[in-house]
């Protein structure tokens, strides 16, 4: 966050109700978590943001802590809306690709720019579903919400150990999934 | 494939990631060359959330803009435990149906109420409710004669308050009266007689020591009036006080305006609301230095014209 040393008072300002400070939080975090939840596959990773910033501001008021904590705070929100979708998804039928959909509601200044970040998050999603959703989870966390082991393990409801298992396990399988990628397109040429 | 199908020396076992690796992978330091592609692929994620700030939409942007409204109760900011559900209103009695029931609602509390009380506290309740009610009534006047006079000088007594008595009220009347004779054109012996007998003064007496008369009877030449009276009083207790003759008035009109305005210029209260019983001319000598308002009003006769027995004062 670019305002760490000033984060005590814009969070006080937020449990304020001050809508500058409110905007503030939000333009900090948004990109990390509309990130993390198009990464993660939901449905509607613009509209689930604005839910999960709505459910940040309502329980402002009963939030203790620093910006680690705010950051791992907002991120475990997060987390729990992919929880609740991934539910959803397994209890119903599929009736389009997903990424079709996801492709194009992606956000971004121009057409090309639309479709390259498209592509872009095609692969990585195709990359990461090929582990588990646990190693999925402390990967995305910590690279795309920047999260330190001990937050990871915070926003997941897990030990710091748990964390570490994971994050190694997940980066195993990753390297294994990429070596594996290089060698079939290697072939294919 | 599977490990059994590879050469261990053309398919070597990846190695295990260490501690210092996959920190350095996370926070995007530099890492061995046999991690490159992995690390491409971690920093591809990290770049990948160089995203714009999604525009936010619904109450969301108006949270933004407005920012929260926690003194007014905004739901955005309320938390799930404390909300108690739809307001009070959504389900509620239809508006015309709501004062009926709201009144028989509180007089159904209230008796409920009465009926758990104690026998010494429902005694207390109906003792309440009765001198509340008493007091009520002597405040306005409305208690008969005796109780009104007791609950006046009882409350007139104890309290500032000053509660109407059945002798104020004939005290008023006199005092009217007594006004009306002090001014410069005399008694409206006409409008006081007709006062008068609607007060129910079927009884009275006449001025002074003098004349005492039980029927007013309708009015009649003053002359004659005034024999008639003379041979009255002579009848009376009093006759030995009756004058010899009664001196003809030359103007009726300024005469009952003098006699009755000097009758009547005493303190009104003093004279005519001493006691009512005072009227009702049962000691005529007694009555003759008392209530000239009083008097003057409870003898038609006598105001009507040239009021005998005002003209047969010596």
């Amino acid at each position: 966050m670019s305002h760490a040393d000033q984060f005590p008072s814009i969070l006080l300002a937020a449990q304020g109700g001050a809508a500058w400070a409110l905007d503030l939080l939000y333009r900090d975090l948004a990109p990390a978590v509309v990130s993390y939840l198009r990464l993660q596959g939901t449905e509607d990773p613009e509209d689930l943001t604005n839910e999960v910033f709505l459910g940040v501001f309502r329980g402002l008021g009963s939030f203790a802590g620093g910006e680690p904590e705010f950051r791992s705070w907002v991120l475990a929100i997060a987390h729990r809306r992919v929880i609740d979708e991934r539910r959803r998804q397994a209890r119903r039928v599929k009736t389009s690709p997903l990424e079709d959909a996801e492709f194009l509601r992606s956000p971004g200044p121009s057409v090309e720019d639309e479709v390259l970040d498209g592509l872009q998050a095609e692969r990585i999603r195709a990359l990461c579903r090929q582990i588990s959703a646990d190693q999925r989870d402390v990967i995305l966390l910590r690279l795309v919400a920047d999260l330190s082991v001990e937050q990871t393990a915070a926003a997941l409801g897990k030990r710091p150990g748990a964390v570490k298992a994971l994050q190694r396990r997940g980066l195993e399988a990753l390297r294994r999934v990429l070596a594996q990628e290089i060698s079939v397109e290697g072939v294919s040429k | 494939m599977s490990g059994l199908d590879d050469y261990p020396d053309e398919m070597p076992e990846p190695r295990t990631l260490d501690e210092r690796t996959i920190e350095a992978i996370f926070t995007g330091r530099t890492v061995p060359d046999d991690d490159a592609l992995l690390a491409e692929f971690t920093q591809s994620i990290r770049a990948f959330t160089q995203q714009p700030v999604p525009a936010p939409q619904g109450d969301l942007a108006e949270l933004l803009v407005n920012g929260l409204t926690i003194d007014k109760g905004d739901l955005l900011v309320t938390a799930a435990s404390n909300v108690t559900g739809p307001r009070r209103e959504v389900s509620g009695p239809p508006k015309w149906r709501k004062p009926g029931m709201i009144a028989s609602g509180a007089l159904s509390t209230l008796m409920t109420k009465f009926t758990a009380l104690g026998l010494a506290a429902k005694t207390g309740v109906a003792v309440a409710v009765t001198v509340a009610g008493v007091t009520a009534a002597g405040a306005t006047g409305a208690l008969p004669g005796p109780a009104q006079n007791a609950i006046a000088d009882a409350v007139n007594a104890v309290t500032p308050l000053s509660f109407p008595t059945q002798a104020s009220s004939h005290a008023a009347f006199g005092a009217q009266t007594s006004t009306a004779a002090a001014g410069n054109h005399g008694v409206n012996g006409a409008s006081v007689s007709s006062a008068a007998k609607q007060r129910g003064a079927t009884t009275t007496t006449t001025t002074d020591t003098t004349t005492t008369t039980t029927n007013p009877g309708p009015p009649s030449a003053p002359g004659s009036q005034s024999a008639a009276g003379l041979s009255r009083a002579n009848a009376t207790p009093a006759a030995g006080h009756v004058p010899i003759s009664v001196p003809t008035p030359a103007n009726p009109g300024s005469q009952s305006g003098t006699t009755s305005g000097s009758q009547s210029g005493g303190p009104p209260g003093s004279q005519s609301g001493t006691t009512p019983g005072s009227q009702s001319g049962t000691t005529p000598g007694s009555q003759s230095g008392g209530t000239p308002g009083s008097q003057s009003g409870g003898t038609p006769g006598s105001q009507s014209g040239g009021t005998p027995g005002a003209g047969a004062r010596p």
